[in-house]
Order: C-alpha cells, then sequence, then structure tokens
C-alpha cells in the first residue's frame, strides 16, 4: 500500500491532456454509453422494435389498399415509419436518458471530475445514431418484404445515412428538456412533444386545410421531405433548406441547452 | 494567475474563496466567505442542513459561479479543466449506473484525467479488489462509498473533496479509510471534507470550519472550538431528583439519559463533590468535557438567535 500512497504522489506532469487522451477519453466514455445500453436493453428494444412491429401491422392492411391508388403511398408510409423509428432515440433514449442523469447527479459529478466537456452528449448522440441505424435497417427489409417498397442499394445506403443524421436534431430538443426538467418530468414533456409531432407534421394523416401550413414547424417535415426525395418522390421544399432548417435546429437547441447546462448544472 | 493567487498557491493554500457571495434568486446561500484551504491538511466544513456547505464545494469545483468575490483552485479558476484535473471528488447525492461495475466506473474516471493509476492500483490501494466485477447497483451502500472513493484517488489528486465519505458504512469500513485518509495526507495531499459525523471530523480534521446562513461562524482547529464551549457533562446513577440537583449552584441542566442523569455544568469538580456528599449510593459516575459535536450545536444555535 505504501508503494501505491508514493504513486499518488508521483504526479508531478503537466495537467494539459493530449489529443491522443482527449480522444480516448471520448472513446471510452462511448464505450460505457454502449454496454449501459446493451445491458438494460429493455428501452432501446422498445424503440427499435415499436416502429417496426407496428408498420408490418399497418403495412398488411392498409399499405396494399393504399399503393393501388397510389405507388406513391409506400415510399410516403415507409418515410412517415422511419421518421418516427429516428424520433425515439433522440427524444427519448438521449433526452430523458440526459434528464434522468442529471436528475441522479451524475452529471455534476462528471463535471467536477474533469470530463472533457462535450464527451458525455457526444457519446450519447453517438448511440442515438447507432440505435436509429439499426432500427432502419431493421425496417427495410421489412417495407421490402411487406410494404410494396423497392430500393435499390444506394437508396439504402441514403436513408440510412439519413436517418442516423435525422436523429440529431431531436438529441438537441431532449438535451434541450433534459436539461430544463427533472428526469421523471421528462417522461412527459416529451410525449407532450412527440404525439403532436408525428400528427401535426402531416406525415401519418392528411392534415385539414388551416393546419398544413403549421406543418413546417416540426423537424419531421424536413426530414420527410429529405427522405422522399432520397427515394425519388417530388418534394414539395428545396432539399438545400431542408438541411439549413435541420442543422439550424440543431444548433440553436444545442446551444440553448448547453448555455443553461454550464449555468445550472 | 495574479500575482496575488501566485503568492497564496506558493503559501500553501491550495484553494481559497474570497469575499465570496452566491445568491439563488432572491435567497443567500454565501454572504461574504472567505476560506483557505491549506496543503497537507484536512478541512473539514460543518453546518447544519442549509448552512451552504453544497455550495462552497460547487463553487470551489467549478460547477458553480459567484455572484461576488474569487475563487480560486490552484491558483486559477477552477471553470479551467486544468484546475480540476488536480482534484478527486466524492459528492453525496450521487447514483451512478447502476448496470456498469466498479472498475468500468473507475475505468470511466481515469480516462478524465492526463497521468491516472491504473484500476488495478487504485482498486489494491482502496481495498476494492473484491467488489472489481460487480454491477454497482447490487453494491450496499457502504461498498458503493469505497468504490466512489476510489474513483476520487484514480487521477492521483493533490487535492479531495469528500463530501459525506463515510455515510452508510460498517465500523471496519470506516476506520480503514480514515486511516487511508490520514496516510494520504501525511504524503501531502489535502482534503476537503463535509460530514454529519462530527465524531468523523474530531477525529480527523486539522482545521475545521462551522457554516450557518451563509456565514462562517467559527473556524479554527477542533480543539480551539471545543473549547470555545466550556461545558462539562456529568452522568451518574443517584437517588437525588432533577429539580433538586437543577437548583445547585453551578448546574446549567439537568435532563434524564435513559436511567442514569446527564448533568451540564461549568466545573465538574464542586458538582461532583457535592453529588458524593447528598448520595452515599451514587454509581455508574462519568465526566466528559465539551466534544465537537456539543459545541457544534452550540455555536450553530447562538448564531441562530
Amino acid at each position: 500500500m505504501n508503494n501505491l500512497m508514493m504513486e499518488i504522489h508521483a504526479n508531478n506532469g503537466s495537467m494539459s491532456m493530449s489529443l491522443g487522451s482527449t480522444l480516448r477519453a471520448y472513446l471510452i466514455e462511448a464505450k460505457y454509453a454502449f454496454i449501459s445500453i446493451l445491458r438494460i436493453p429493455v428501452l432501446p428494444i422498445t424503440m427499435m422494435a415499436l416502429p417496426v412491429l407496428m408498420y408490418m401491422l399497418l403495412a398488411v392492411t392498409v399499405v396494399s389498399r393504399l399503393v393501388v391508388v397510389n405507388p406513391e403511398a409506400a415510399v410516403s408510409f415507409f418515410s412517415s415509419f422511419l421518421i418516427f423509428a429516428t424520433i425515439g432515440p433522440g427524444l427519448f433514449g438521449f433526452g430523458i436518458g440526459l434528464a434522468i442523469e442529471r436528475q441522479n447527479g451524475i452529471l455534476n459529478l462528471k463535471r467536477a471530475q474533469p470530463m472533457p466537456p462535450a464527451s458525455c452528449l457526444v457519446a450519447k448522440m453517438i448511440t442515438a445514431m447507432v440505435c436509429t441505424g439499426f432500427t432502419i435497417l431493421l425496417l427495410i427489409p421489412t417495407a421490402m418484404n411487406f410494404g410494396y417498397l423497392h430500393l435499390t442499394m444506394g437508396q439504402i445506403v441514403n436513408v440510412v445515412l439519413i436517418s442516423m443524421f435525422g436523429v440529431l436534431p431531436f438529441c438537441a430538443i431532449g438535451f434541450f428538456i433534459g436539461t430544463l426538467v427533472s428526469g421523471t418530468a421528462s417522461i412527459g414533456i416529451v410525449n407532450l412533444i412527440f404525439f403532436p409531432m408525428l400528427y401535426l407534421s402531416g406525415m401519418f394523416f392528411p392534415l385539414p386545410g388551416i393546419l398544413q401550413p403549421w406543418a413546417r414547424i416540426w423537424p419531421t417535415y424536413y426530414i420527410n421531405q429529405i427522405v422522399w426525395n432520397a427515394l425519388g418522390v417530388e418534394n414539395q421544399t428545396d432539399i438545400r433548406i431542408c438541411v439549413l432548417v435541420l442543422l439550424g435546429i440543431t444548433v440553436l437547441f444545442t446551444y440553448l441547452a448547453a448555455r443553461r447546462f454550464t449555468r445550472v448544472g | 494567475m495574479s500575482d496575488h493567487n501566485k503568492k497564496n498557491y506558493q503559501n500553501n493554500v491550495i484553494a481559497e474563496m474570497a469575499g465570496v457571495y452566491k445568491k439563488y434568486g432572491n435567497a443567500v446561500a454565501l454572504d461574504g466567505i472567505d476560506l483557505k484551504v491549506p496543503v497537507g491538511k484536512i478541512l473539514a466544513i460543518l453546518g447544519p442542513n442549509g448552512a451552504g456547505k453544497t455550495t462552497a464545494i460547487s463553487l470551489l469545483l467549478g460547477l458553480k459561479k459567484p455572484n461576488a468575490g474569487k475563487v480560486t483552485l490552484f491558483g486559477k479558476s477552477p471553470l479551467l479543466l486544468e484546475a480540476r484535473r488536480q482534484a478527486g471528488v466524492m459528492m453525496q447525492e450521487v447514483t451512478l449506473a447502476p448496470e456498469l461495475r466498479a472498475w468500468e466506473l473507475i475505468d470511466l474516471t481515469a480516462s478524465y484525467y492526463p497521468h491516472p493509476l491504473t484500476v488495478k492500483e487504485v482498486m489494491d490501494l482502496t481495498n476494492t479488489s473484491s467488489l472489481a466485477r460487480r454491477p454497482y447497483g447490487k453494491m450496499s451502500g457502504g461498498q458503493k462509498r469505497q468504490v466512489q472513493f476510489a474513483m476520487a484517488l484514480v487521477g492521483r489528486p493533490r487535492l479531495l473533496f469528500l463530501d459525506e465519505p463515510t455515510a452508510g458504512m460498517d465500523i471496519q469500513a470506516r476506520e480503514m479509510m480514515w486511516s487511508m485518509m490520514r496516510q494520504l495526507v501525511r504524503e501531502g495531499t489535502s482534503i476537503v471534507l463535509t460530514t454529519h459525523y462530527l465524531e468523523e471530523a474530531e477525529a480527523l480534521a486539522d482545521h475545521v470550519v462551522v457554516l450557518a446562513k451563509g456565514r462562517v461562524v467559527v473556524r479554527g482547529s477542533v480543539d480551539e472550538i471545543r473549547t470555545r464551549v466550556a461545558r462539562k457533562q456529568i452522568y451518574c446513577l443517584t437517588k437525588l431528583s432533577i429539580d433538586e440537583i437543577n437548583n445547585w449552584p453551578g448546574v446549567q441542566g439537568v435532563r434524564k439519559d435513559k436511567q442514569r442523569l446527564n448533568i451540564t455544568v461549568i466545573d465538574a469538580e464542586d458538582v461532583v463533590r457535592r453529588l458524593f456528599e447528598e448520595d452515599n449510593d451514587l454509581r455508574e459516575l462519568e465526566v466528559s468535557r465539551a466534544g465537537l459535536a456539543e459545541a457544534f450545536t452550540k455555536i450553530t444555535q447562538e448564531d441562530t438567535q
């Protein structure tokens, strides 16, 4: 023990971290974020399975009738569920997960422990992106087998990438909610946003005329446009504008959340 | 680093708060605090709930910013990572990821520091090797504190912040942690300790600061604080009544403590002499001077009044 005590006091080196050590800290944070998910897989499995199972159910009963009238219905139906699968890991996994960690005092401890400032957030963003990617990889064969969807390899790669990056605006919104309210309250708040967003962005049901212009206030609308474009369906808004809006939402909410996070923890 | 900070740091002050005010809305949490953490000593910060202990620690760790005044850690702002990389932290109000194992939690913490010990080294040092593969959620309260202590040490800190370090520990584990803390301090580590166990502060602290309502009400060594309370306690089994003894000169209070009477006095010798004179069957006599607990209660009560 004495030798080890001497080891503790042999700390006379520089207190700056090399780039390699900082990168290693980010990697280790991400590694344990994944280990945590694998050890408590109930939430991610629910988030991954729900859109796929719901899609399968509705594809058999609804899409088969819709595609007879409108062949593009298969794409819009798939796109809606792809976005449904994208919101989950961002708002629920990232946002609620962060709020619970904050409530449990983990974030405060990590800040006091000299964690590299963004490593915890980056680790959670990466896990949310990977969870989304996996879900879409389950959704695609389901859609191609039951949902009358025909995708080329290039389109498959595109939609997987769109969904993986599409999760980031929802992570940012989740981050903001996670810094505003406690873990318990965040579940209610996220649901309050989640369901209106699904309905009011007009993805699942046609909106009444008066509500249609308001669909554009939701990030889901813009991802939907990007997916349609990637799958060859005519989109209503320029893709560059869609990307800019999503980027803006991500930057704005990350900034607001980071500012609040550094002020109140 | 300003000249003042540099001078302080060289003068064996490892962390400092100077004229620090902190408000939450209209509530004043710290009301002009001055605090110095000396090198190689244990400083205990005591105070009733709401006294400002947690706020003081949060400011020293850079988790919050003061509304006025200056906080330095190793002569730098505690908001800087370079300052905090020299400190280890153990917080009370933390529920770590229950699914992660002890060695994984320590490994993650080690990654935040530039020159950490290996996980094996710190687990050997803190006698936590047997917990290495146990999930955190399946540990007892005391085992969780031991793992958190290992996490606090893994970065080879020169200053340790320990918030209620032995809460929930059995006596053996507590003694072991106390001995480790003493050894760390002998080797040059500084410790800031907050605790509700006054006997812990009494056993370990070189300096004590008592906070009440966001102000320092007293500071000094444990002995200096204890001597502020001149009272002594007499315990005995006697046939004499409480009312009778209460009327004796020098007696400040009498109460029943289980079977025995507990008499608070200024001058114990005179009262003991009279007790023997008036009760030949007096038994189980015990005289003790004021402990830190009593001094603490008196000081904080006085301040409240």
